[in-house]
C-alpha cells in the first residue's frame, strides 16, 4: 500500500475542492511539512488534470455502437444496409436500400442477432417467411424478400414504413376519444385477418403499429415472435425456463407464465394497446422490476380503471426504454382535446369496462375474438349498450358501502392531521436538523448540531422526574438562541431514545455515541444528572452536564453547578454559557435572551406541569398531557408553547375545536419567540385549522432559509401531501434526499414519500417505497417508523387485493405498536386491518377487529377514533340484521361525535340512526332524524351524504302518501347527484322516481327510468343493485300482465340475493315470485315461494319487507280459498300500515281486502271498500291503486 | 432443483471461448447492469442509453434465475455482474488483441476513450492489470471503478448500489480516476 493511503485521500479530496491555483498553498499548509505526503498528493492531482475524459467512456458501450457500425454498407440480397433503425428481443432491423436501375427502393431488413443463428433457428424462418407472405392486407406490412446472407445469417426484408407509433400519433394530433377509437378498430381488423390466417402476433404494442401517411396504421414484426422462442439459443447459462422475450408491460399472462399462446393473448395484448390509447397510462409498470415482480403484477393483481388511472400522474417509459415522460391529468386530457372531469366522464362505465374485459388474466373469459372485441367498440361508438358485463364485484348494499366510506374518509382525515401534528411536534424547539455530515458545501458553515438526551434523575424521587425534561427543554433553548449552533427537536430525541430503548445515563460509551449519530445525524450530544435535594431542603438542585462528541465517541467537556430550584433558568443559563464556550459558539445577545425568557415558563410551577405534560405526550398519553397542560396554562396563561402542547393534546383527543382555540392562543402569544419558534407555532395554527396553502408558505420560507434541515423539509412536503398537492410533496422529497449522505438513508424522508405515493393512489409505489423506508429504518431501530409503514403497505397491498400479505403487514405494525405502548397508532392499525375483511365479505372478523380498536381508542381517549369504531361497528350489526344493537352503537357513535363538535361525524351517525327507524317502519321518527342528517350534510358542504339525506326524505315522503313532496326531493337529490358525477347514487334516486310513476300508474315512464337504472348499474358492475331493479321492473310487468317475464327476473334475482346472503332482498324476490305464479295460474308454486319467503323472514325485522309480504300472502291465501285467513292477513296489514303511516301498504292492504271479500258471502261489503279505496287512493295521487280497485269493481258488477 | 450456485462459481464457469456467445452475453448484461441500477432512482433520469426490455429479462433469467442462483441482494447481483463484465471485456480484448495484431494488447475497441495526456487509447488490459493493484490496498475504490467503467453506470446508479451519496461517489471516482492515470501512465512509461 503507498504509504498513508488514508491521508493522501482526504488530502486530495481536500485539496480538489479548493480553486486550483490554491491548491498548493493550501497543500503546503495542509501537510505540515510532511513532503512525501504532500508530494504523492500533488502528483496525483496534476495526473487527474489530465485526466478529463479518461475513463469516461464505457467500453461494454463502445462495443456495442462498433457491432452496429460494422454492418453499415454490407449487401444483404440486392440491398445495402444503411443503417439500424432498431433492436428488438433478439432481433435487429436496418434500414436498407435498393439501388438498381435507377430505382432507389427503401427498406426494412430484419435479420436475427448474431449468435443465435442455428440450424434450427434457420428452419423456423423459412417456415415464418412462408406464413408472413400469405397475409396480404393494408394494414400489415408487406413481406417483400427473404434469405439469407453470404455468411449465412437469415434475413426478411419488409416495405420499409415511415410514421410514428400509434400512440405518439395520437398524442401529436390530439386525437378525441372517438377518433382514438376507430384507428384502433383498424388495427383491430388487421390482427382479426392474421388470426384467420391461422398467424398469431404475440407482440403487439406501439412500437410495432406505426402510422403511415394518411393515418393509416400498419402492423409490424407479424408472427416474428414466433422465431423468438428461446429454446433455441440456449447457450451455458440459460436455466432452461420457457420465458419468451417479450414487452412486458404488453405482454399476458400466459405468455409470462410460458403457457399456451393462443388468438386471447392477441385480444389482451390489444387491451393493453386500448388502455395505453385512452389513459396514457399502462395497466401495470414493469420498468426497473425484477421478472418476478412482473409475473406478480401481471398475473396476479389487477389493473386500476381506465377513468381511475387518468387521475395519477406518473412517469412513463416509452416501449424502447429510452424516452421518459410525466403523464399528469391534464396532460392525458389536452393530448385527447378535453377537460380532465370530461376525460373521466367518457371513459368511466362503458369504456372502463370494455378495457378491462379485454385485459381479464384468463384467456377464455377475455372477448373471444378479436373481432368480438372490435364489434363492441363499435357498439359503444353507435351508443349502443356494450356486450361486456362486469363479472364478479361482489354485492353489497349501496347504504353499506356508503357509510363504510363515509367513515374510511374520516379515518383518512384523522391519519393526515395526525401525521402533521407528529411534524408539527417533532419542529417544535426548532433551530435543528438531524442529519447533518460530510456531503457539505465547502463554501457553507454547517452549523454543528446538538441533541439534549436528558438527565438522570440520580434523586430517586419521582416527582422530580419533571425536571430531567424541564432542563433539556431549557438548555435547548439557550443553546440555540442565535442560530449558531442546532438542537435537535425534543420530539425526535425522544422518539429515538424510545427506539433504541436508551434511559436517562450520566455518559454514554463510544459506541452508543456512534448509534446515536447514526439516528440523529448530530455532532454532540448533551446529557448528565441531577440531584434535587426536594422542597424540604431548600429545593437546591445540583445539576451535572457533560459534552460528549459523537464522532470521536469521548467526552468534550463536563459542568457542574447547583442552584435552588426556583433558580432553574439562571442555572440553565450559566451551563449553556459554558458549553457555547466548549464548542466556540459566541454568548447570548440582550435580544436573543428575551426569545429565550419567552420560550421559558414564567414560574417554576407552570415550568413542572409543562415538562411533565410534554413527557406524557411523547409517551402517547394524550389524557395525562392534556390535565397537566391544562393546568400548566392555568398557572402561566401567557406561555405560548403550552398553549401548543395543549392543541396538540386536544387534538390527539380529537376536539378539533378546542385544539383550534388552544392553537390560536399560542399564535397570539408567540411575538417575542425568535422567528424559527414563531414560525412553527404558526405553521401549527395553519395546520390545526386545515389551511395547508398557509401552512405551505411558511414550512416553504422556514425551508429556503435553512435549506439543509431535514426538518423544516419533511413538514414542507407533509403539509404538500395533507393539502392534496401529492406532486409538489414528491419534488420537495426529492430535494429532501439529495441533501446529503446521511439524508439519503433517513427513512422519514422514505416515509413521506410513501404518504405522498398513497394520497395520489399509487398503492404499487406505497409498496415499494415503504419496503426501502422498512429497511432504512430497521437500520437504525426506528420501530415505531416501520409500524407506520407496515400500516401503509397493508392499506395498500389490500387495495391491490392481496389480503394475506395486507394482513400480515398490519399484524406486524400493530405487534410493534403494541410492544411501544402506542395504544392509539394499534387501534389504527386494527381498523386499517379490518378493511381486508370486509373486502372479503367476512363481517364477523371486520366486527372484532373493529372492537378491538374500539377498546384501544377509549384506553386512549381518542373520541374521533371511539366515534369512528363505534359506527363501523354498528354498519356491521345493522348488515346482520341487528337492528337493535346497531342502533345502540350509532347512537353512542353520535353523543362522541356530538362531544367533540365533529358535524360530519354527527351526520354520518344520524343518518344511519334514520336508516334504522325506516327499517322499523317508524316514519315519522326516521324523517327527523334525515332531516337532522340534512342540515348536518348541509353545514359540513358534503354534497354526497346531502343528496342521499334528501332522497331517503323523499322515500319517507312517498310511503306517508305525500307523492308530491317526494317527487320534489327526487328531483333535488338527482340535481346534486348529477352536479357531483354520482352515479351509483343517481342511479338510487332514478329507482325511487321510478316507483313514484308506476304508483302514478305512468307504467311506461316507469318502465324507461328503471331501465336507466339497470344499465347504469349494470356498468357500475353493482350486481346486487342491479338484481333490485329487476325486482321492479318485474312488478311492472306483473302489473301489466306479463306475468312470465316477471317469474324470470324474480328466480334470477333471487340466485343473487341468495348467494351474496342477502335475506330480506331474497324475501322480496320470492314475493314477487309468488305474485307472478299466482298471476299465471300455478297456484301450487305460488304456495311454495310464498312458504320459503315466510320462513325466510323470520330473521327480518324490516317493516317494509314484512307488509308487502303478508299483503301478498294474503292473496296467496284467498286463491286457495282460505278467505277468512287471508281476510284477516289482509286487515292485519293494514292495521299494521295505518298505525306506522305507510299510506301506500295501507291502500294495498285495503284493496286486498276488497277483492277477498267480494269472493265471500257478502260482496256488496267489498264492493263498498273497493269504492272507498278507489276514491282515497284517486285523491292521494296512487293512481294504480285506484285502477286496480276499478277494475275489481268492474268485474264484481252483476 | 439444482443445489445453489455461488457468485463465485459462475465466475469461474463462465466459458469466454466463444466469440458470438461473449457478444451476446455483454449486451444482456450491459442492459440489466443498467436496468438494474436505474432501478435505483425511482423518479426523473432520461439518460438511457440502450433499451430495456427483453434483453433485460434475459439476462435476468440467465444471471439471476433463483432456482439456480441464489443472490443476497441486488448490491450483491450488481457486484458480481460488473465483475463479470470485467472479465468479459478484458478476455475479449485480450483474444482480439492478439488475433488482430498477433502482438501486443492495445486498441481493441475503445478508440474514443483518450488516456491521459497522451490522447493514446486506453487499454483495458493495463487498466485490469493496474486496477488489481488498486484493489489490493483500497478494494472500495476498485469495486467502484468496476461499477462505473466496466458497468457502465452513472455517478447516481453507482451511487444507488454502494448505498452513498453521489458526492461521495464522485469525490472516490476523481481519486481513482488520478491514481490510474499515473498508473497507466507509469507503466507505459516502463514499457517504453
Amino acid at each position: 500500500m503507498p504509504e498513508k493511503w488514508d491521508q493522501v485521500k482526504k488530502m486530495f479530496t481536500l485539496a480538489l475542492e479548493r480553486d486550483p491555483e490554491e491548491r498548493s498553498s493550501f497543500l503546503r499548509q495542509a501537510c505540515a511539512g510532511d513532503e512525501s505526503l504532500r508530494g504523492e498528493v500533488e502528483s496525483l492531482l496534476s495526473s487527474f488534470d489530465g485526466a478529463s475524459t479518461f475513463l469516461e467512456d464505457c467500453p461494454a458501450a463502445d462495443l456495442l455502437s462498433a457491432r452496429s457500425r460494422e454492418m453499415q454498407g454490407r449487401r444483404i440480397g440486392a440491398y445495402r444496409i444503411v443503417r439500424e433503425i432498431g433492436q428488438g428481443g433478439m432481433a435487429v432491423v436496418y434500414l436498407g436500400e435498393r439501388d438498381d436501375q435507377n430505382y432507389r427502393k427503401q427498406v426494412a431488413i430484419k435479420m436475427v442477432k448474431t449468435g443465435i443463428d442455428t440450424q434450427q433457428v434457420l428452419q423456423r424462418f423459412r417456415n415464418e417467411r412462408q406464413t408472413l407472405a400469405t397475409l396480404n392486407h393494408s394494414n400489415i406490412v408487406k413481406l417483400l424478400d427473404g434469405g439469407s446472407s453470404e455468411d449465412g445469417s437469415p434475413y426478411l426484408v419488409m416495405e420499409y414504413v415511415e410514421g410514428p407509433p400509434i400512440d405518439e400519433y395520437c398524442d401529436r394530433h390530439q386525437l378525441s376519444i372517438d377518433d382514438r377509437l376507430r384507428l384502433f378498430r383498424e388495427v383491430c381488423s388487421a390482427v382479426q385477418y392474421a388470426h384467420e390466417k391461422l398467424v398469431i402476433h404475440r407482440d403487439l404494442k406501439p412500437g410495432n403499429i406505426l402510422i403511415a401517411n394518411g393515418g393509416v396504421p400498419r402492423l409490424l414484426d407479424f408472427g416474428i415472435a414466433k422465431l423468438l422462442n428461446p429454446d433455441c439459443f440456449q447457450t451455458s447459462l440459460v436455466t432452461g425456463t420457457n420465458w419468451r422475450p417479450m414487452t412486458p408491460e404488453y405482454a399476458s399472462p400466459e405468455q409470462i407464465r410460458g403457457q399456451a399462446v393462443t388468438a386471447a393473448t392477441d385480444v389482451y395484448s390489444l387491451g393493453v394497446l386500448l388502455f395505453d390509447l385512452l389513459t396514457g397510462h399502462r395497466p401495470y409498470r414493469c420498468a426497473g422490476q425484477s421478472l418476478f415482480e412482473i409475473e406478480r403484477l401481471v398475473c396476479e393483481t389487477e389493473p386500476e380503471k381506465p377513468s381511475a388511472v387518468i387521475r395519477k400522474k406518473e412517469e412513463k417509459i416509452s416501449d424502447g426504454g429510452d424516452v421518459r415522460t410525466t403523464i399528469t391529468p391534464e396532460s392525458v386530457s389536452i393530448q385527447r382535446g378535453l377537460q380532465p372531469a370530461e376525460l373521466q366522464r367518457r371513459l368511466r362505465g362503458d369504456l372502463d369496462t370494455i378495457v378491462i374485459k379485454a385485459l381479464r388474466k384468463e384467456p377464455e373469459r377475455r372477448y373471444g375474438s378479436v373481432a368480438e372485441f372490435s364489434q363492441d367498440i363499435e357498439r359503444y361508438l353507435a351508443g349502443m349498450p356494450v356486450r361486456a358485463r362486469k363479472s364478479t364485484i361482489a354485492y353489497r348494499s349501496g347504504r353499506f358501502l356508503h357509510r363504510h366510506r363515509e367513515s374510511l374518509a374520516a379515518a383518512l382525515v384523522v391519519l393526515g392531521i395526525v401525521a402533521g401534528m407528529a411534524i408539527w411536534q417533532m419542529h417544535r424547539v426548532s433551530r435543528q436538523d438531524a442529519a447533518v455530515s460530510e456531503a457539505k458545501n465547502a463554501q457553507v458553515q454547517a452549523r454543528r448540531s446538538v441533541a439534549i438526551l436528558g438527565f438522570k434523575n440520580l434523586s430517586d424521587r419521582s416527582d422530580t422526574a419533571w425536571v430531567s425534561t424541564a432542563l433539556s427543554e431549557m438548555l435547548a433553548a439557550e443553546l440555540a438562541a442565535g442560530e449558531k449552533l442546532r438542537t435537535v427537536p425534543g420530539e425526535t430525541v425522544a422518539r429515538m431514545k424510545l427506539n433504541l430503548g436508551l434511559r436517562d445515563q450520566e455518559s454514554l460509551a463510544p459506541e452508543t455515541l456512534g448509534q446515536v449519530r447514526k439516528n440523529l445525524g448530530n455532532d454532540f450530544v448533551v446529557l448528565g444528572s441531577y440531584f434535587d435535594l426536594g422542597k424540604d431542603s431548600g429545593g437546591q438542585i445540583r445539576l451535572d452536564v457533560r459534552l460528549q462528541d459523537t464522532a470521536k465517541g469521548e467526552t468534550v467537556a463536563t459542568v457542574s453547578e447547583t442552584s435552588a430550584e426556583a433558580q432553574l433558568l439562571d442555572l440553565v443559563s450559566r451551563v449553556g454559557r459554558k458549553l457555547r464556550e466548549d464548542v466556540g459558539v459566541v454568548d447570548v445577545s440582550q435580544v436573543e435572551a428575551v426569545g429565550i425568557r419567552a420560550s421559558i415558563p414564567s414560574n417554576p410551577e407552570a415550568m413542572r406541569l409543562y415538562s411533565e405534560g410534554l413527557a406524557k405526550l411523547r409517551t402517547f398519553d394524550a389524557l395525562a398531557a392534556r390535565d397537566l397542560l391544562t393546568r400548566a396554562v392555568s398557572s402561566d396563561p401567557a406561555y405560548p408553547f403550552a398553549h401548543a402542547e395543549l392543541a396538540k393534546a386536544w387534538m390527539a383527543l380529537g376536539y378539533n375545536e378546542t385544539a383550534r382555540q388552544e392553537a390560536k392562543k399560542a399564535l397570539e402569544l408567540s411575538g417575542k419567540l425568535s422567528r424559527e419558534d414563531h414560525s412553527m407555532v404558526e405553521a401549527g395554527y395553519y395546520e390545526i385549522n386545515k389551511d395547508w396553502d398557509k401552512a405551505i408558505e411558511v414550512y416553504r420560507t422556514l425551508s429556503s432559509s435553512s435549506p439543509d434541515s431535514i426538518e423544516y423539509g419533511l413538514a414542507l412536503a407533509n403539509a404538500q401531501i395533507a393539502g392534496e398537492r401529492g406532486s409538489d410533496a414528491l419534488k420537495s422529497i426529492a430535494r429532501l434526499r439529495g441533501l446529503s449522505a446521511a439524508a439519503n438513508e433517513d427513512p422519514r424522508i422514505d416515509m413521506a414519500e410513501v404518504w405522498a405515493d398513497y394520497s395520489l393512489s399509487d398503492n404499487k409505489g406505497v409498496v415499494a417505497t415503504a419496503d426501502v423506508a422498512i429497511r432504512k429504518a430497521n437500520a437504525l431501530g426506528a420501530r415505531l417508523l416501520v409500524a407506520r409503514a407496515r400500516i401503509f403497505q397493508c392499506r395498500a397491498l389490500a387495495s391491490l387485493g392481496q389480503p394475506k400479505q395486507a394482513t400480515a403487514d398490519c399484524e406486524e405494525g400493530r405487534r410493534i405498536f403494541h410492544e411501544a405502548a402506542d395504544l392509539a397508532g394499534e387501534s389504527g392499525a386494527l381498523h386499517a386491518m379490518a378493511e381486508v375483511p370486509i373486502n372479503q365479505g367476512d363481517l364477523e372478523q371486520a366486527r372484532r377487529l373493529y372492537e378491538q380498536a374500539l377498546g384501544l381508542a377509549r384506553q386512549t381517549g381518542d373520541k374521533k377514533a371511539t366515534a369512528r369504531e363505534l359506527g363501523n361497528i354498528g354498519v356491521i350489526y345493522m348488515q346482520q340484521g341487528d337492528l337493535v344493537t346497531g342502533k345502540k352503537m350509532y347512537a353512542e357513535a353520535l353523543d362522541v361525535s356530538r362531544e367533540i363538535g365533529d358535524k360530519h361525524g354527527m351526520e354520518v351517525s344520524t343518518a344511519n340512526i334514520g336508516d334504522i327507524f325506516y327499517e322499523e317502519g317508524r316514519l315519522g321518527s326516521a324523517l327527523a332524524e334525515f332531516q337532522d342528517a340534512l342540515v348536518l350534510a348541509r353545514e359540513v358542504g358534503h354534497k354526497t351524504s346531502e343528496a342521499i339525506d334528501i332522497k331517503n326524505i323523499g322515500d319517507v315522503l312517498a310511503d306517508q302518501g305525500d307523492l308530491q313532496g317526494a317527487m320534489q326531493m327526487y328531483q333535488q337529490a338527482v340535481s346534486i347527484q348529477r352536479e357531483i358525477d354520482d352515479k351509483s347514487y343517481y342511479a338510487a334516486s332514478l329507482v325511487s322516481i321510478g316507483k313514484l310513476r308506476r304508483q302514478k300508474a305512468d307504467s311506461d315512464g316507469a318502465r324507461k327510468i328503471y331501465e336507466e337504472a339497470l344499465t347504469l348499474r349494470q356498468q357500475l358492475g353493482e350486481k346486487g343493485t342491479a338484481a333490485e331493479t329487476q325486482l321492479a321492473l318485474g312488478e311492472l310487468d306483473c302489473d301489466s300482465g306479463q306475468a312470465s317475464e316477471a317469474e324470470t327476473r324474480a328466480r334470477v334475482a333471487i340466485q343473487e340475493f341468495r348467494a351474496e346472503r342477502e335475506a330480506d332482498l331474497e324475501v322480496q324476490s320470492e314475493t314477487l315470485l309468488s305474485r307472478s305464479l299466482l298471476q299465471q295460474g300455478r297456484i301450487e308454486d305460488a304456495q311454495q315461494a310464498m312458504a320459503r319467503a315466510l320462513a325466510l323472514s323470520n330473521k327480518s325485522s324490516d317493516v317494509t319487507v314484512h307488509l308487502p309480504l303478508a299483503i301478498q300472502n294474503a292473496y296467496a291465501r284467498a286463491a286457495v280459498k282460505e278467505l277468512s285467513e287471508a281476510e284477516r292477513l289482509a286487515r292485519n296489514a293494514m292495521v299494521e300500515a295505518k298505525k306506522l303511516g305507510f299510506v301506500r301498504f295501507e291502500l294495498e292492504a285495503s284493496l286486498a281486502i276488497g277483492e277477498i271479500q267480494r269472493q265471500e258471502k257478502n260482496p256488496a261489503l267489498g264492493r263498498k271498500r273497493l269504492q272507498e279505496t278507489e276514491e282515497t287512493a284517486r285523491s292521494k295521487g296512487f293512481e294504480l291503486i285506484a285502477r286496480k280497485a276499478h277494475a275489481a269493481l268492474e268485474a264484481t258488477n252483476p | 432443483m439444482n443445489a445453489p450456485i455461488d457468485a463465485a462459481t459462475l465466475l469461474g464457469e463462465l466459458d469466454v471461448g466463444n466469440d458470438k456467445a461473449v457478444a451476446e452475453l455483454v449486451v444482456l448484461l450491459y442492459s440489466e447492469l443498467r436496468s438494474l441500477a436505474s432501478g435505483y432512482l425511482r423518479r426523473e433520469r432520461s439518460d438511457h442509453t440502450l433499451q430495456t426490455t427483453a434483453l433485460v429479462h434475459e439476462a435476468y433469467l440467465r444471471l439471476a434465475d433463483q432456482k439456480e442462483v441464489r443472490w443476497k441482494n441486488r448490491e450483491q447481483f450488481m457486484g458480481v455482474a460488473a465483475q463479470l463484465m470485467r472479465r468479459i471485456l478484458v478476455d475479449y480484448s485480450r483474444s482480439h488483441g492478439a488475433q488482430k495484431r498477433g502482438k501486443g494488447l492495445e486498441k481493441v475497441f475503445l478508440e474514443e476513450a483518450e488516456v491521459v495526456s497522451k490522447g493514446k487509447a486506453a487499454d483495458v488490459i493495463q487498466l485490469d492489470e493496474a486496477l488489481t493493484r488498486l484493489a489490493e490496498f483500497d478494494p472500495e475504490q476498485a469495486h467502484l471503478v468496476e461499477l462505473r467503467f466496466f458497468g457502465g453506470l452513472s455517478l447516481e446508479e453507482t451511487a444507488g448500489v454502494l448505498g452513498v451519496s453521489r458526492t461521495t461517489v464522485k469525490r472516490n471516482w476523481n481519486l481513482s480516476k488520478a491514481w490510474l492515470a499515473r498508473e497507466l501512465r507509469r507503466s507505459d512509461q516502463k514499457n517504453a
